[in-house]
């Protein structure tokens, strides 16, 4: 027998790991069976998600999957063809005046005017939403270490500069919610680690940010929750260690994995139980140790050795993916 | 290109606040400065307004040279002094240095909406949650406003220059002839050139929204103008030759609405032929012989249906096209 508080717990199969918000949370993006279909190619398909305020939510899929075209229309720059986003509780489609200006954006490559240096850049980026303090357009250059080439022409910046540009621009109103496709994107190494800094400090002012990337190592360390996207559907979506737990396994080794085995199979919480290598294996996301040795301990079996083993997020990304498609 | 540091690694700057009171998109005049202040900035739109210029400065100098060869233009009526030769010596430039404003504005209106979707950075602008009518207005509004710098430099340029006629030539109009109706036909001129500048703002505007690029958008606007003056040559003999009721009144429809320059009536008869032959379909006048005189409520009639025809189609695509740039 199990240990009591764990013996009913109902365990979620890997895939179908999706976590309903608790009613408390405060919703700041939610999207609402979002669909984008370009004639016959559906490039969004029913996608459902919900941020909380404070969160980091992982925007994670493979090139093609949708990221882009979602994020674009969290941003009104297309219209959804069903479905609809709601920011801070209000539908975006009918308040997008009030509601944008809360949110700061970068999507995919920033792109500004070339004839205007990074300073006047931004001055203008401020001027859409009713004017900027110069003051702070020289404090957003100062934290994306753009103050001396400021005045420079934005067509002189190199790819890593405008990405910083981008950042800044995004920032510059002080959003609650604050969208990032791709924010690594041409940054050096030291500039990634920068970034993720960045998006850490943030994170920290409890600001809500939605990020996109195809880079699994970045979003791991910075994520609270995750949402998988494949062929313009979410595929999972939870917080990170609880997709990390729910594809780890247990490894036992005892003297008698036969009789072990025997006897495991027949607990129905654990989805399965194989003999690898000489090791008894329990594919139980849910079950912590301590449940797993005192049900040995009950039946007299005293194991080696107790050893949680988790799949890498790219592990799980990559079989998720393929898994979704088919492949 | 060197890479300056992402942020200071001792000690990082604080992250600062923003007023909550700011966070609404900008209404139409604010947009309207922020767009001026981005035509301001820009440099080939300096570049531009000294084009302008220099068709205004050619188109005199090109007066002075007949004048001088031919000693016609020191006759009377033409560039001998009094308030008739200063009309001509003032507007004759004007009238010879829109056809070059024209292609100007149609570049200008390519520039402004074509660029910002060519380069991307439309997408930043309505990110924003800026609204987009007023983002077309306010563009719009910056736009018109850079074409009346267009007309008041030309005007000017053109008053600066006649004063210099009297080096070569004496007696020769100045600023001193200056006397009621010179300034009505001066002002008229001034009011038609922007209105023809405004109509290919809106050319150059549309085009280049429909094809979400400038240099499309500038090909297609310096296609229709060239394209213009070749049809004028060709259509009214094709209309006349069909000797169908449907062909003269294709000939009377395309050809007698003097849609750019409805006060080509109020000019003396030199500069009215002048703006004849350089206006093409669009700018019959009573000189030509195929043509009738046409009022200028008539005139500023199919402006207006023209205007509205483009500026519908590109409103239309601003507002309900996907930003897929």
């Amino acid at each position: 027998m199990l240990h009591p508080g764990t013996q009913n717990r109902p365990v979620a199969p890997l895939g179908d790991w999706n976590i309903s918000p608790e009613p408390s949370r405060d919703i700041v993006l939610q999207t609402i069976g979002l669909t984008k279909a370009y004639g016959k190619r559906i490039a969004v398909n029913g996608l459902s998600l919900e941020v909380a305020r404070g969160e980091v939510f992982g925007f994670l899929g493979p090139n093609g999957a949708g990221k882009t075209t979602t994020i674009r229309m969290l941003l009104n720059l297309i219209k959804p063809t069903f479905g609809e986003v709601r920011l801070f509780g209000q539908r975006l489609d009918q308040h997008s005046r009030n509601l944008l200006p809360r949110v700061g954006a970068l999507i995919e490559q920033p792109a500004f005017q070339s004839y205007l240096s990074g300073r006047d850049n931004l001055i203008v980026v401020g001027g859409y939403t009713g004017g900027v303090d110069p003051l702070r357009v020289d404090e957003i250059l100062d934290m994306v270490g753009l103050r001396e080439r400021g005045v420079d022409r934005y067509s002189t910046y190199s790819l890593g500069m405008k990405q910083r540009l981008g950042v800044g621009a995004a920032l510059l109103t002080d959003p609650e919610l604050i969208i990032l496709d791709e924010p690594g994107n041409g940054l050096d190494p030291a500039g990634i680690v920068e970034m993720r800094e960045l998006i850490r400090k943030l994170a920290q002012m409890n600001k809500t940010i939605f990020v996109s990337s195809h880079i699994l190592a970045e979003i791991r360390q910075f994520c609270t929750r995750i949402g998988i996207v494949r062929a313009g559907q979410i595929i999972a979506t939870g917080g990170v260690d609880e997709l990390l737990r729910s594809s780890s396994r247990w490894e036992v080794e005892v003297a008698n994995p036969q009789y072990v085995c025997q006897l495991l199979a027949k607990v129905p919480v654990l989805h399965s139980v194989s003999i690898e290598q000489g090791l008894v294996v329990i594919n139980a996301p849910s079950i912590k140790g301590h449940d797993l040795i005192y049900y040995l301990a009950q039946n007299n079996i005293w194991p080696e050795s107790v050893r949680r083993s988790e799949e890498d997020l790219e592990h799980i990304f990559l079989r998720l993916t393929d898994k979704e498609a088919g492949l | 290109m060197s890479q300056a540091s992402w942020s200071s690694p001792t000690t990082p700057a604080p992250l600062p606040s923003w007023p909550e009171t700011q966070r609404r998109s900008a209404n139409i005049w604010q947009l309207t400065r922020n767009e001026l202040f981005k035509l301001w900035k820009r440099r080939l739109v300096w570049g531009l307004l000294g084009l302008d210029l220099f068709f205004v400065l050619a188109a005199w100098l090109v007066l002075v040279f007949y004048a001088i060869k031919t000693r016609d233009g020191f006759d009377p009526g033409h560039l001998l002094g009094g308030a008739t030769g200063l009309m001509n010596a003032v507007g004759q430039p004007m009238t010879l240095g829109r056809r070059g404003g024209e292609f100007i504005a149609v570049a200008l209106g390519g520039l402004a909406f074509g660029g910002e979707f060519s380069s991307g950075a439309i997408r930043l602008v309505l990110s924003r949650g800026v609204n987009r009518a007023s983002y077309l207005i306010a563009k719009y509004l910056a736009l018109a406003i850079a074409c009346l710098a267009l007309v008041l430099a030309g005007l000017l340029m053109s008053m600066i220059l006649t004063n210099f006629l009297i080096i070569i030539h004496q007696p020769a109009p100045t600023l001193l002839n200056l006397d009621g109706n010179t300034i009505v036909t001066l002002l008229g001129i001034c009011l038609g050139t922007m209105e023809n500048f405004l109509l290919c703002l809106l050319l150059g505007s549309t085009l280049s929204i429909i094809t979400r690029s400038a240099a499309f958008g500038i090909a297609a606007g310096f296609g229709y103008l060239i394209g213009e003056d070749i049809a004028a040559q060709i259509l009214p003999v094709v209309g006349k030759s069909i000797h169908l009721p449907l062909g003269y009144q294709i000939n009377q429809l395309l050809f007698t609405t003097n849609i750019n320059a409805f006060y080509a009536n109020t000019l003396p008869h030199a500069l009215a032929r002048g703006l004849d032959n350089l206006d093409g379909v669009i700018a019959c006048t009573p000189m030509t012989s195929g043509c009738v005189p046409v009022g200028a409520g008539q005139a500023l009639l199919v402006v207006l249906a023209w205007a509205l025809v483009l500026g519908g189609i590109s409103t239309y695509m601003f507002i309900k096209r996907d930003v897929l740039q």
